[in-house]
């Protein structure tokens, strides 16, 4: 029994790979529904874009890339689906040369969706190098950022863009960040200097650290990974008929992320006991 | 003056970057606005550098077919394909139809897309095998992180709310968790973090820290 | 330190010449974008704007007929509104606070000043008192003694040390930390003899890495042993230079790890893949998210401000430590204003609040 311990508190990594690849697949596989509540932090952000009015704007920088999609790409639809049924002014941007692909497409099928028209409801500037200086110069003014946009027609002369210079000119700035460039040096150089009301949805390993930032007021609002996602896609489609909703790709995840946090928790649970009744005998 | 230009200049540049947080006239927002495009501007050039030290660093070994040349060739292949489709269609951005061509979209939805999401993918398995490997009730302190860390994952998710009678509670203690001692051991490592990085900042700006030129 | 003096005024003198060449540059041409000039200066103009007249301006349709020439003192309501209007950016006539503010400035703005001042004071203070000889005590890290040891393991083994500045720019702090201990770590692999590979995310990293780590050997009297090549730039993008690095580690194994600088998502696959290879695991960044996994994987991990205080451990030289005592002080006056602070807000008193909010109270 004592070797059968210690050889499961030594065994192969790659078994525990294996174990992790099962909870992951098999949840895909045969789907199933638990429900969910909705945290105080994504209910603020829900109720601050609500409180939005037609023709506000909105700056979205969209930093996110291949890795982060799962966690990021749904809330960053449901965002969308949010300020366009609201008729908000998008203006979308990004510092991550690996965005545009990704968030372009998404911008322009949702935007058709609710016929929203390039230049006068919408845009996308692009992207633009220099990390945490260009975030500095957009706080100064976005026109001399990004001269033009995307399309390449020059940013001042887009209807969209009226009376939207300096970042602070925004209604909100909403983050979608996997990492650096995003939430923490938007937080830094610009709320903290312009003091523009600021929401953040971040994978759940950087949740933790902007919930110092949410509560001093920095952000309104905070979604953190997959269940801040699945929180706000419950909330914006509370009253969509299911028929009509698009697919919910968070809501739909959060049972596969229940299985892997129960395989690890299974795990931890295990290795500790068989730890105890080694009493710390060898291990890797 | 060799040394000396370079810390006089950085000294002045930094004050006048410092400055900036607290000037807000468009005078000197101008200035340091220029400042900001030559910084972006550097930073765009420097990579030229590193494509030079790419093939630098890989093409000596692919001709003298050194250790593991053929994974050099197959990066300096890629290097190369990419480069071309982006060059050669380059142009097309520039237009108003705007559409990346569809050899360049190809690579990145069918190679890049797939390739960056397995290796994000990866870490979702070392964090079992380093949580089972590495949390172990040793001691107090570590028996608290086990407990902290089990407490949070399970009350995360649907699951963990969903247990009858506990779950509510598990959810509010998850996020007393996360709210209380989590916020102020973060607070107190940014804290520590900004002042080390104020003091480093201080030491460069002011001269006193010059290995960064080539030791004293 | 007179002829220091006198060369920063002549640059300065420089910069102000650029200055008013960047004044120039910054005039608005008449076919510009840019806004009326406006005075949004509070001590300038009394009248606020009000926000019934910028709601107004904001539905209407906006006027095409706004002339973009300069304007001495445009009414701060209706100026504003024209900015707005026509998109420039609200250009401030105040040289000290915030851009925002009409009715003052926040006193957070002088308390940082004053902060900043007095601990760059402290620091030449410090410095000049080490360099007439004062001891300064710096407590015992075990982390950055390791990184000696770990240097020795990896001469003994025969076998390259591995060093990994982080994946961020060159203008990140953590980063800046990281290329100034590797100067140092550089000056001890020379003196080793050992070997060094360093692994950058980021092109100008690289380049300042190679003048850093060739300045160490030089130091070190081993200018020859350098050799460029050891110092690669991977990739720019993360999971790339993550997977180079790995490669790296599985083919070159590496006897000793060092990760200084800012991390992200791939810090736990590196750390894995180095505890794969056995090697001796040393880290050290700020970003609070990756700790923990560092804490899991690597032997020994500097925390936060530790990252910052390394090279001053390493190279024991009088004017970093002394520095370093500076920043204690720093450290000090602000875990005081915070008890401080919440004794009074606990009472209802906001002066601490105050004096360090940089917006202005009720806003």
């Amino acid at each position: 029994m004592l070797d059968l311990l210690l050889r499961f508190q030594a065994m192969d990594r790659r078994w525990v790979f294996l174990g992790m690849a099962i909870s992951i697949v098999v949840p895909m596989l045969l789907p199933f529904n638990l429900p969910f509540k909705v945290d105080g932090r994504v209910q603020d952000l829900y109720d601050r874009v609500e409180a939005l009015e037609a023709g506000d704007a909105v700056y979205i920088s969209a930093d996110f890339d291949p890795g982060s999609r799962p966690e990021l790409e749904p809330f960053f639809r449901t965002h969308l689906h949010h300020l366009f049924r609201k008729d908000v002014r998008v203006v979308m941007g990004t510092l991550w040369p690996t965005a545009p692909p990704l968030v372009k497409p998404i911008l322009e099928e949702i935007a058709g969706e609710y016929d929203k028209e390039y230049g006068r409801d919408w845009t996308f500037l692009g992207y633009i190098d220099g990390r945490e200086l260009a975030i500095k110069s957009l706080g100064q003014s976005v026109r001399k950022t990004y001269p033009l946009d995307d399309r390449g027609n020059k940013t001042a002369d887009l209807p969209v863009m009226l009376g939207l210079d300096a970042i602070r000119d925004f209604d909100i700035l909403t983050s979608v960040s996997a990492g650096f460039p995003g939430t923490q040096a938007y937080v830094l150089q610009i709320q903290g200097q312009y003091n523009l009301e600021m929401a953040s949805a971040c994978t759940a390993v950087s949740a933790p650290d902007y919930i110092p930032y949410y509560q001093s007021g920095q952000l309104f609002g905070l979604s953190g990974g997959m269940p801040g996602s699945a929180q706000y896609e419950k909330l914006v489609y509370a009253d969509t008929p299911e028929e009509n909703r698009p697919r919910l790709a968070a809501t739909s995840g959060m049972n596969v992320l229940s299985v892997g946090h129960m395989y690890i928790i299974v795990l931890l649970f295990l290795g500790n006991l068989a730890f105890f009744l080694t009493r710390g005998g060898k291990e890797d | 003056m060799k040394r000396t230009l370079p810390i006089l200049i950085t000294f002045v540049i930094g004050v006048i970057m410092v400055g900036e947080f607290f000037i807000p006239h468009w005078r000197y927002r101008a200035l340091t606005g220029e400042l900001l495009e030559w910084g972006i501007i550097l930073t765009a050039g420097a990579f030229i550098l590193g494509l030079v030290n790419l093939i630098q660093v890989h093409l000596p070994t692919v001709v003298e077919r050194g250790t593991d040349w053929g994974y050099k060739a197959v990066l300096l292949v890629s290097l190369a394909v990419t480069l071309a489709m982006g060059f050669s269609n380059g142009k097309q951005r520039l237009d108003s139809g705007m559409e990346v061509s569809f050899s360049y979209k190809w690579i990145f939805d069918y190679v890049y897309v797939p390739l960056s999401a397995t290796m994000f993918a990866l870490l979702a398995f070392y964090i079992a095998s380093a949580g089972f490997r590495a949390f172990r009730a040793r001691n107090a302190e570590a028996t608290l992180l086990l407990v902290a860390a089990a407490l949070v994952m399970f009350a995360s998710v649907p699951i963990g709310e969903g247990v009858p009678v506990i779950g509510e509670y598990l959810v509010a203690l998850k996020d007393w968790t996360l709210d209380v001692p989590n916020n102020a051991a973060r607070r107190a490592i940014f804290i520590g973090a900004a002042l080390g990085a104020i003091s480093t900042g201080l030491r460069v700006i002011l001269g006193l820290e010059r290995s960064h030129l080539g030791g004293d | 330190m007179r002829a220091f003096a006198l060369r920063a005024l002549g640059l300065l003198v420089l910069l102000l010449a650029l200055l008013v060449c960047g004044v120039v540059a910054a005039q608005p041409a008449s076919d510009d974008d840019s806004a009326a000039s406006d005075d949004d200066s509070a001590s300038d103009d009394d009248s606020a704007a009000s926000d019934d007249d910028s709601a107004g301006d904001d539905d209407s349709a906006p006027s095409k007929d706004i002339a973009s020439t300069e304007s001495a003192e445009v009414d701060a309501v209706t100026g504003e509104a024209e900015a707005a209007e026509e998109g420039g950016a609200v250009r401030s006539e105040q040289w000290f606070g915030s851009a925002d503010t009409e009715e003052g400035v926040p006193w957070g703005y002088f308390t940082l000043l004053l902060l900043i001042l007095t601990t760059g004071g402290l620091m030449l203070y410090f410095t000049k008192q080490a360099q007439a000889g004062k001891e300064m005590f710096i407590r015992r890290m075990p982390g950055i003694d390791a990184i000696e040891d770990g240097i020795g393991r990896a001469t003994e083994m025969g076998k390259p040390v591995l060093y990994v500045p982080g994946i961020d720019d060159l203008q990140d702090i953590q980063t800046i930390a990281s290329m100034l201990i590797l100067g140092q770590v550089s000056k001890t692999i020379a003196e080793y003899q050992c070997e060094l590979i360093v692994s950058c995310c980021v092109p100008i990293v690289r380049e300042v890495a190679d003048e850093v780590v060739r300045a160490g050997f030089y130091q070190a009297g081993y200018p020859d042993a350098f050799r460029p090549e050891e110092i690669r730039f991977i990739a720019a993008d993360q999971f790339a230079f993550c997977a180079g690095t790995n490669g790296i580690m599985l083919r070159e194994k590496p006897a000793t790890n060092i990760y200084l600088g800012r991390f992200f998502a791939e810090s736990l696959i590196l750390a894995e893949t180095g505890y794969l290879n056995r090697s001796i695991q040393i880290a050290g960044t700020a970003e609070a998210t990756q700790l923990p996994f560092f804490v899991a994987a690597c032997d020994y991990t500097l925390i936060g401000e530790e990252l910052f205080a390394v090279s001053a451990y390493l190279s024991r030289d009088p004017r970093l430590v002394s520095s370093l005592k500076a920043s204690d002080y720093l450290k000090v006056a602000i875990v005081t204003a915070l008890l401080v602070g919440t004794i009074l807000a606990s009472f209802g008193n906001t002066l601490m609040v105050d004096l360090f909010s940089l917006t202005l109270p009720g806003n």
